[in-house]
């Protein structure tokens, strides 16, 4: 496990900084380390476990565990990440970004890996982060173009929101079950679903599950992120990242199946996502959309398998799984290749290429009718299996009407990629067009011809691929394996009806189009998410531009209102006060005491600034004196010098300010009212925290050990340059980072020619 | 700033001052004093300095722009935590020992880098500001 993921990295990184180097080799050699990824993923043993402490104060542990469904998801993406990365040195072959798309792709690779293997919750969230990263990286690939940028955002945003959500219901997972180990926590699942706060961590997780996958109402990004470069569409949108969710809600039904809200929330939203995702794909003209909405309603189809999560469905779950990332990694893949060789997407342009791409033709025959669900493909199993699961409960008898418009769906796509690009009519002849090179075809070649070999070898199918990842999920076994033929029932029937009207809406397709561009007027999730994009930056402006007035005194009193808010509310509380033990005033303090008041009245009254930055120095020289009187000469030593430089420093900048002059102030009233309660809070609050007596005072510790451990009888330095150095540090980097800041903002004041 | 007086004084309280501050520098183990206020003090008699020569001979005395001596003495209170993390396993762990028969050890080092960085920080923000007022 940990061989695959350190090659995924280390040759993302080898890549990114040799790309150079590497730009010579031939498509072949560069797929190398994705081959050595699938050689180490191969070689994971079932049960193989890995467990590093990684914070171990806080119970977070970097922890993996190859169990049946790891190791199956693991195989699927590391499988199509060789095939797919082939295609995508042979799609950007002699592109000076091909280095760049690989080493992310790798990256992306080990991030999906990583999130597969995961045994600790939080392992498993720190890998589902990065591979939001990674596709955000990768959707933005093309990042002169506006529209990739924007793509990339929006796939960013929409999962990493609810990413942060899958956090917070991790967490609430973990503080529930006791521990973040997923075996332990399957096991403790039926004293973890009655607790009263599951509801909220179920919520959660299920939000970050959803947003993953696309589904509805998230399920926008997803088309948005087709503007990412063929092989990412094909890699992450179709074949991994997007089953991620799906594999989350898979990983964690032995522990939350019998939870409240799971089984109605991801049925219920898993069938919108089928119906949203099977009608938009069938109005679409771009065949790259087309896939994109076609995977949205896949990926509800898996949903809701999960969410039915009897051992049947979630066999047919798994099975889909591996069938659709078979045909959809084929299908996308034959879109590039078409995309690249013909120069267009348009449904409306293309046809009859069969004869000039013969090989992307049969792959895509393959393919298609794996997805239509011919007898014999994998996709026909698969669908049998999800019928066949639903049916045999009478509650759940009416996700066959959700299933079938997946079906019908999906087979009318098929019909469009299968039949009409390649032997359809068109009125343009593509007589230049030629075959795709070599490299683009091994991997839809591969895919697509697997989606047949599977079913013929069932046993292995079944018994190597499907029944492990199976019975890591359920501990009951299912009753119907995979099969070729599953001889004349009710759910072939159904088969039959989803071709035919399958055929009947691919007659139809260019009226469906105009019908869906008719439609277009509609409001759309993408524009609900600019909607709340727009507002959301409109607040801050508003609020920035309220709090952030560019007004000193207004941010010196919100500070210090904010500051003294705690405090003050405290005394409003508890107003009685501890009574004064202290001794009686001697006559030679009052002299600082009454100097100091009576400097601040006058800073609060003069009208010229420069006398009150004077009288403000009276102030702080009186408080010295103070310091003096009550054995602090240190603080006092320091008052002095810092009140001094304070004076000159003031005294610069009052030079510049333009309104010097004497004026008045409207405001000034209430700001020397408010000063004086700030004054008066301080005071109270000084003085209840030295009536109170802690049980033990750690003045105390350092007076008696300054000496003998520090070596220094002046307290005040010891604690400084020893018992607390590392306070100090930090200090003394805060007043470089201020002096910097400083100088930054004097700096750029001057270049624009701006007054202060 | 063209009193006479004030020149003259300066110029004679300003050394003065500097020694000041290495004393309370070094004294300020046993007694009041150590890297902040020393720093303080150094700082305010170079702007006393500066106020009075122009902030140019100040800059000249420094040699070094103050940023250096920020990051001078953020390294140096940094590096005195090393021997610390090294032989007793703690970083900024004290360590002792004796130099020709004075007691110096790493928090010696670490105040001077603190008195060093406090001078740095307070000039660099005094010639900011007294570029400005000059502009």
């Amino acid at each position: 496990m940990l061989a695959a993921l350190g090659i995924c990295f280390l040759s993302a990184l080898g890549l990114a900084l040799g790309r150079r180097w590497c730009s010579r080799l031939s498509p072949w050699w560069v797929s190398i380390p994705s081959l050595l990824v699938f050689g180490a993923v191969l070689g994971v043993p079932q049960g193989a476990a890995f467990r590093w402490p990684w914070l171990p104060e806080l119970g977070v542990e970097f922890g993996l565990r190859a169990d049946g469904l790891g190791r199956l998801f693991a195989l699927l993406i590391a499988g199509i990440g060789v095939l797919i990365q082939v295609y995508a040195a042979g799609y950007f072959q002699g592109k000076a970004s091909r280095e760049r798309l690989l080493a992310l792709l790798l990256l992306f690779e080990g991030a999906m890996l990583g999130l597969a293997y995961s045994e600790h919750l939080l392992t498993l969230f720190a890998f589902w982060e990065l591979t939001s990263v990674a596709s955000f990286l990768l959707i933005g690939f093309d990042h002169g173009q506006e529209k990739a940028r924007k793509s990339a955002l929006q796939a960013l945003t929409v999962t990493s929101a609810g990413g942060l959500a899958l956090f917070a219901g991790l967490l609430l997972l973990g503080w529930i079950g006791g521990t973040y180990e997923l075996t332990a926590l399957a096991r403790d699942s039926g004293e973890i679903v009655s607790h009263p706060a599951i509801g909220w961590a179920v919520a959660l997780i299920l939000l970050g599950c959803l947003t993953k996958s696309a589904q509805f109402p998230f399920h926008f990004w997803l088309p948005g992120a087709m503007a990412a470069p063929t092989p990412v569409s094909a890699y992450l949108h179709s074949a991994t990242m997007v089953k991620a969710g799906v594999f989350l809600a898979a990983r964690l039904t032995p522990v939350l199946g019998e939870a409240p809200l799971w089984t109605p929330a991801l049925v219920v939203l898993g069938s919108a996502t089928v119906v949203a995702g099977g009608v938009a794909a069938l109005l679409q003209s771009d065949l790259k959309l087309v896939l994109a909405y076609s995977t949205v309603h896949a990926l509800g189809a898996l949903m809701v398998l999960v969410g039915v999560g009897t051992p049947n469905a979630l066999h047919a779950a798994i099975a889909l799984m591996c069938s659709h990332a078979l045909y959809k990694g084929a299908l996308f893949t034959i879109v590039g290749c078409v995309d690249k060789q013909a120069g267009t997407r348009a449904l409306s342009e293309l046809g009859g290429l069969a004869r000039r791409m013969p090989w992307s033709a049969a792959a895509a025959g393959l393919a298609s009718l794996s997805l239509i669900g011919g007898v014999a493909f994998a996709g026909f199993t698969s669908k049998e299996l999800a019928f066949k699961s639903v049916l045999e409960q009478p509650q759940t008898q009416g996700l066959v009407a959700v299933l079938l418009v997946a079906a019908l769906s999906g087979g009318a796509v098929a019909l469009l990629l299968g039949y009409e690009v390649f032997w359809g009519r068109a009125e343009r002849l593509f007589e230049d067009v030629r075959e795709a090179p070599p490299p683009m075809l091994v991997g839809p070649l591969i895919l697509s011809v697997a989606g047949v070999a599977l079913p013929l070898a069932s046993g292995f199918w079944e018994n190597s691929l499907i029944q492990p990842a199976l019975r890591s999920v359920t501990s009951a076994p299912s009753s119907k394996p995979v099969q070729l033929w599953y001889g004349f029932d009710l759910v072939l029937g159904l088969s039959v009806l989803s071709w035919l009207s399958a055929w009947a809406v691919y007659r139809r397709h260019e009226a469906l189009v105009r019908l869906g561009r008719a439609l277009s007027f509609l409001p759309s999730g993408t524009q609900v998410y600019e909607l709340f994009w727009k507002g959301t930056l409109g607040g801050a402006d508003l609020l920035t531009r309220r709090w952030q007035n560019g007004r000193l005194r207004w941010y010196a009193v919100v500070t210090v209102a904010s500051v003294m808010a705690a405090p003050g509310l405290q005394f409003s509380w508890a107003p009685g006060l501890p009574s004064a033990g202290g001794t009686a005033v001697r006559a030679f303090e009052a002299l600082p005491v009454v100097s100091v008041v009576a400097a601040a009245l006058y800073a609060a009254a003069t009208r010229t600034t420069f006398a009150a930055v004077a009288a403000l120095g009276v102030v702080g020289w009186g408080l010295a004196a103070i310091y003096v009187d009550f054995g602090a000469p240190d603080l006092a030593l320091t008052q002095l010098v810092v009140e001094a430089l304070t004076v000159v420093l003031f005294v610069f900048v009052v030079q510049r300010i333009p309104s010097a002059k004497p004026h008045r102030d409207p405001w000034r009233l209430a700001h020397a009212v408010f000063a004086t309660l700030v004054g008066l809070a301080v005071a109270g609050l000084a003085y209840a925290v030295t009536q109170t007596t802690p049980h033990s005072k750690i003045s105390d510790w350092h007076a008696a050990n300054s000496l003998a451990e520090g070596f220094g009888r002046n307290v005040v330095n010891v604690i400084l340059v020893d018992f607390r150095a590392l306070d100090t540090l930090g200090e003394i980097a805060v007043l470089a980072v201020a002096a910097i800041g400083v100088v930054a903002m004097y700096r750029t004041k001057v270049r624009k020619g701006v007054e202060p | 700033m063209n009193s006479l007086i004030l020149r003259t004084g300066a110029t004679f309280v300003m050394p003065l001052l500097l020694v000041f501050s290495v004393f309370l520098l070094i004294r300020g183990h046993h007694l009041p004093g150590g890297g902040f206020a020393g720093g303080l003090v150094a700082a305010a008699s170079l702007t006393l300095y500066g106020l009075v020569n122009g902030m140019g001979a100040a800059k000249a005395v420094l040699r070094a722009s103050p940023e250096i001596w920020i990051a001078g003495g953020l390294g140096l209170a940094v590096l005195s935590g090393v021997p610390g993390l090294v032989l007793r396993g703690s970083f900024l762990a004290p360590i002792w020992g004796t130099l020709g028969g004075v007691k110096v050890g790493t928090p010696l080092a670490f105040d001077l880098g603190v008195y060093l960085l406090v001078i740095g920080v307070v000039l660099t923000m005094v010639f900011a500001l007294s570029e400005e007022g000059q502009a």
